[in-house]
């Protein structure tokens, strides 16, 4: 036994193709994967056509021009009103109150897009959105690691980040480079939460893990499995740029957190940087961790896998937040991220997976390998912007919603194709997370109801204001609300905005989600208000069709609902507005 | 220590991509055809037993003392009245600490030849779940085992394959889809039931609002429902039918109710009431295939024969004592017990031998037991011995001459179910290979045939 699992180390150590966990059979089933983007190369051209809508910005110009170019069909521009709810749900994670609906839908001025985007963008909601998303990637989340006041501390230093568009650069700088208490510093919990999970560990485990976690997330790719084993023997038909990277290579680059030291405290864990230590491969005999044993004699030096420098000082965690976000994979992973939330998929997809050596035209890939770039230049002026206005997020979600390739309707065009979306042709429809439904079916309804969360002195109106998945701890009706609707607990499970029958069931029966169509406590909800108001039936459906749907119904609709008209008013209108809640374009940001 | 390079499963287990806030992969399904052809089994010579339907899964969290539950010796940290006796088969309880289930002692199969990977709580418990070891870069990419059964076993019954009770942030069904995640019924409430399964807002009027507003919906979204601008909004309309097939059925709303007085003989617990569930879902056979059950409060650090300490012992012992003992009696009694295999246990032992300074046990991962009875696995068995104190296997007990170890009890799961467990899922968020169970197609983990006999 010993005999052969010694054989097995060095056999991985080696890179040998016969591992016996990824045989060449696996292998060559994930091989499948990549024929996608094979196919979308090889994908019968149409005739060159132009496309009708203006350019807005470069992001219509690059990618009209390739629309053009391989005779791809567009979508139709997207009315005032899918737009509105669609850059509502997109910048602030709510959709419009039926006012801000009205008054859009009326205003005559051509820029009221430009103007509204510029609104939001300065909002408050805005805010909330985008902390939302950027605490879901970095997993924002209290466990036995991370305390309420340290989740609290590092919720606020995120927020803060988002709300004064502090330079992306800057701050996920400070997010790597930060020491101290956890109790008190707020970024110092990024570490706590990589230490929560793993009770017992070596240290090398905690440093890899900080390495994928940080190429992944900051630059775009995974290098887990280089952390194990060589890429030769593994990756080859996988990932070109790392095939030939090595698992010393992972390990120099892990090299840069090995001065990082944490110290459990009674008031919490402490993270402090040694001015010597290194990565070696010793580990505790009886907890050797997750990964395959390192060479106990072996001491790496910290060198960076994308161009091999080297820590110019003694600070090496200082002087590897420096190399990383300096490095120009830095901004394109950034932008391609940004992008692939608005858009529904990346330039290079999927965002965390890039293979470095498919992405630059200038060097392309052998045969029988296909671009993962779908839009190299358009990537790059992406990238040069971001840099160019300081590494602003606001200015990248600006520029992109701007566009009219963002503004282009969902509804697929005429000769529209599966493989067309990576063109970007037309919107991609995506279902509203949990924390956007919640709140969606509070808006629509007019039943707003604060939640209070512990170390917060105001309540919060709306779900996607919660600083962690774990909230509100003191209202289990909320929580389970948003569980059943995919938020994940971002520990155990990640977020899941896939239908399932619970959701539905929930969607449809629930308490919370069926009374605020009808009767909703102190308040009049929508369908109340709407049936005592002195409205005729028919502007009572568009004033409910409005504050839910965004939009007017059409003349069938109308007509239905005006059938269906049974009993009191406020009873025919509770229901139409359950099922106004429950549709599929109330139930996906269109 | 010679086997702890086995625990090197790296592969199969590396991160979403799509998972990450937002990108649904709504997209990908357009562009990429998800086949079952990916879904491989390695060894052709596999024979799944096949003699379970369902099985039933108590997870005792925080890891029982084997020695004060399946595994008991004789020795001076016995409380007095621990009344230890011995049953056919070799089958030792303690007919103070579970004087129901001595009563099927003949129906009980025990593996005591168990060893944990793993003492701490978290990584335990992952494994119970998941029969895999914890990961951090593939964590949330395995599926739970109930949810790799559900896939495999789903018939056409209106019941989600899959329920999870009286447990709190379980894992789920993962990449594998929201078909086969936990259905997370309430047990509380005197079984008044899963009260999403009605529309219960209008008094006697409730279900014919329902059916008026579902109508309408349908009416209203019908050209939505027939041209749906992607996958992901087609998808919908297969997850609205089957969530209305459920509601207003009898024979699904009847699985999460139960009397009063069955409610008071189960013990009136958490796990009580959860254990009626699982029977009634047994015995209507209307879907359910894994029943996924979890009992807290088995870490007894300290105090843990004070029946007055808030984490007694006792207090979880005889909760599941009545729970469980009833069950394997209720199924025997209705004919269900052949075809449904309960397993029960923890992530691992607790220290053997005295009782610590502090009147408790701590984690311990060399020995631990594992219960299983009915679905083909033989009545008053038992497998393996530890010596003396509880402290060392000294003998395994079973063809694999080693230690059981997790992956080898889920091997036995989905053998038991008619699942080969060395089958491997390549269409992963990660693009890594998932394996049923990791090693298991190399023949490095295997089913314990002798539970069969």
């Amino acid at each position: 036994m010993r005999l052969a699992t010694a054989f097995l180390a060095l056999g991985l150590w080696a890179g040998d193709a016969s591992c016996p966990r990824y045989p060449e059979a696996a292998r060559a089933a994930d091989v499948v994967r990549l024929a996608g983007q094979r196919e979308f190369a090889a994908m019968p051209k149409g005739r060159p056509a132009a496309i009708g809508l203006p350019r807005a910005n470069f992001v219509d110009e690059q990618l009209f021009a390739a629309m053009e170019r391989d005779g791809v069909p567009a979508a139709a521009l997207s009315s005032d009103a899918e737009f509105l709810r669609r850059v509502s749900l997109d910048l602030t994670g709510r959709i419009p109150q039926p006012a801000e609906v009205d008054a859009f839908l009326r205003d005559g001025r051509s820029d009221k897009r430009a103007r509204m985007i510029e609104s939001l963008l300065g909002s408050e909601g805005y805010t909330d959105r985008w902390t939302l998303y950027f605490g879901n990637r970095l997993r924002v989340t209290r466990n036995s690691r991370v305390t309420l006041a340290g989740r609290n501390l590092f919720h606020a230093w995120l927020r803060d980040a988002v709300r004064r568009d502090r330079p992306y650069k800057e701050w996920v700088s400070e997010l790597l480079t930060s020491s101290g208490s956890a109790a008190q510093n707020g970024p110092v919990n990024f570490f706590a939460r990589h230490i929560t999970g793993i009770e017992f560990y070596p240290r090398q485990d905690l440093w890899d893990n900080l390495t994928d976690f940080v190429t992944t997330q900051f630059l775009g790719f995974k290098t887990e499995c280089i952390s194990c084993h060589n890429g030769r023997g593994h990756l080859e038909r996988i990932n070109l740029f790392l095939t030939p990277r090595t698992r010393l290579q992972f390990w120099e680059t892990s090299a840069f957190w090995s001065r990082l030291s944490y110290v459990a405290t009674g008031s919490g864990d402490s993270f402090v940087d040694g001015e010597t230590g290194a990565y070696t491969g010793v580990t505790p005999p009886d907890e050797p961790g997750m990964r395959p044993l390192r060479h106990n004699a072996l001491v790496t030096s910290p060198r960076f896998l994308l161009n091999g420098e080297e820590p110019a000082g003694p600070d090496w965690r200082a002087e590897f937040a420096r190399i990383v976000t300096s490095n120009r994979q830095f901004a394109r992973a950034a932008v391609n991220y940004i992008w692939a939330e608005l858009f529904g998929s990346g330039i290079v997809d999927p965002p965390g997976g890039w293979d470095l050596a498919r992405v630059d035209p200038a060097t392309p890939p052998p045969a029988g390998w296909a671009m993962q770039n779908t839009h190299p230049e358009l990537l790059e002026r992406l990238a040069d912007h971001f840099i160019q206005n300081q590494y602003s997020v606001r200015s990248v979600i600006r520029l992109i919603v701007n566009s009219n390739a963002w503004q282009m309707s969902s509804r697929p065009p005429q000769g529209w194709k599966p493989g067309m979306e990576r063109y970007f042709a037309k919107h991609e429809p995506r279902r509203l997370y949990a924390e956007e439904l919640f709140d969606a079916a509070a808006i629509a309804t007019n039943t707003e109801t604060p939640v209070y969360v512990s170390g917060f002195s105001e309540p919060f109106l709306y779900t996607g204001q919660l600083p962690d998945p774990a909230e509100p701890f003191n209202d289990f009706r909320v929580r389970d609300g948003l569980r059943e609707l995919g938020r994940g607990d971002w520990l155990n499970q990640e977020r899941d905005s896939r239908p399932s029958v619970l959701g539905l069931l929930y969607q449809m029966n629930a308490w919370d989600m069926v009374v605020r169509s009808f009767e909703w406590g102190p308040v009049l909800t929508r369908a109340q208000s709407l049936a005592g108001s002195n409205l005729n039936d028919e502007e009572a459906v568009r004033q409910l069709y409005l504050a839910t749907l965004t939009r007017l119904p059409t003349a069938a609709e109308s007509a239905v609902v005006l059938q269906s008209r049974k009993g009191r008013r406020v009873e025919w209108l509770s229901r139409l507005q359950w099922a106004l809640l429950n549709k599929l374009d109330f139930i996906f940001n269109l | 220590m010679q086997t702890d390079l086995l625990n090197c499963g790296w592969h199969g287990r590396h991160t979403r991509r799509h998972f990450l806030f937002g990108a649904a992969g709504a997209s990908a399904s357009l562009l990429m055809a998800h086949s079952d052809a990916e879904v491989t089994s390695a060894r052709n010579a596999v024979t799944p037993r096949g003699s379970a339907r369902a099985c039933i899964f108590i997870n005792l969290a925080g890891g029982p003392s084997h020695l004060d539950t399946f595994d008991p010796k004789d020795g001076p940290w016995n409380p007095p009245d621990a009344d230890i006796r011995d049953y056919s088969g070799g089958v030792r309880l303690s007919r103070y600490t579970f004087p129901t289930l001595s009563n099927v002692a003949g129906d009980l199969c025990v593996l005591r030849s168990v060893r944990s990977w793993e003492a701490a709580h978290e990584r335990g418990q992952y494994y119970v779940e998941t029969g895999h070891p914890l990961n951090p870069a593939f964590a949330n990419e395995v599926p739970h085992i109930g949810a790799v059964v559900a896939k495999e076993k789903a018939g056409s019954g209106k019941l989600p394959p899959f329920l999870g009770l009286n447990a709190n942030g379980m894992r789920g069904a993962s990449f594998l889809g929201g078909r086969y995640a936990p259905l997370q019924a309430p047990v509380w409430g005197e079984g008044q039931g899963l009260y999403t399964l009605k529309h219960e807002f209008y008094g006697a009027t409730s279900r014919q609002v329902f059916d008026e507003k579902f109508a309408l919906l349908e009416s209203l979204d019908a050209p939505l429902r027939q041209a749906p601008f992607n996958q992901a909004m087609a998808d919908y309309t297969d997850f609205y039918r089957q969530a209305r097939s459920m509601m207003y059925d009898d024979a699904v709303a009847s699985v999460f109710q139960f009397s009063r007085e069955d409610n008071r003989r189960y013990g009136n617990s958490g796990i009580g009431n959860s254990l009626l569930i699982a029977r009634n879902a047994v015995q209507k056979n209307n879907g359910a295939v894994f029943i996924w059950v979890s009992q807290p409060g088995w870490d007894t650090h300290d105090k843990m024969f004070d029946p007055a300490h808030y984490l007694s012992f006792y207090l979880a012992a005889w909760s599941l004592d009545r729970a469980l003992g009833n069950l394997i009696a209720d199924l025997k009694a209705s004919g269900h017990l052949g075809s449904t295999l309960i397993v029960t246990m923890g992530e691992f032992g607790r220290t053997p031998g005295a009782l610590n300074a502090r009147g408790g046990r701590d984690h311990y991962r060399d020995c631990m037991s594992v219960l299983m009875a009915g679905g083909g696995a033989r009545g008053g068995v038992t497998i393996g011995a530890t010596d003396a104190t509880g402290s060392q296997i000294t003998d395994t007990g079973w063809h694999g001459n080693r230690p059981i170890y997790p992956e080898d009890v889920a091997a036995t799961i989905y053998s038991a179910l008619g699942i080969d467990w060395t089958k491997s899922i390549a269409d992963t968020p990660s693009s890594r290979r998932f394996f049923y169970v990791e090693g298991a197609a190399e023949g490095q983990y295997e089913p314990v045939w002798e539970v069969f006999g």
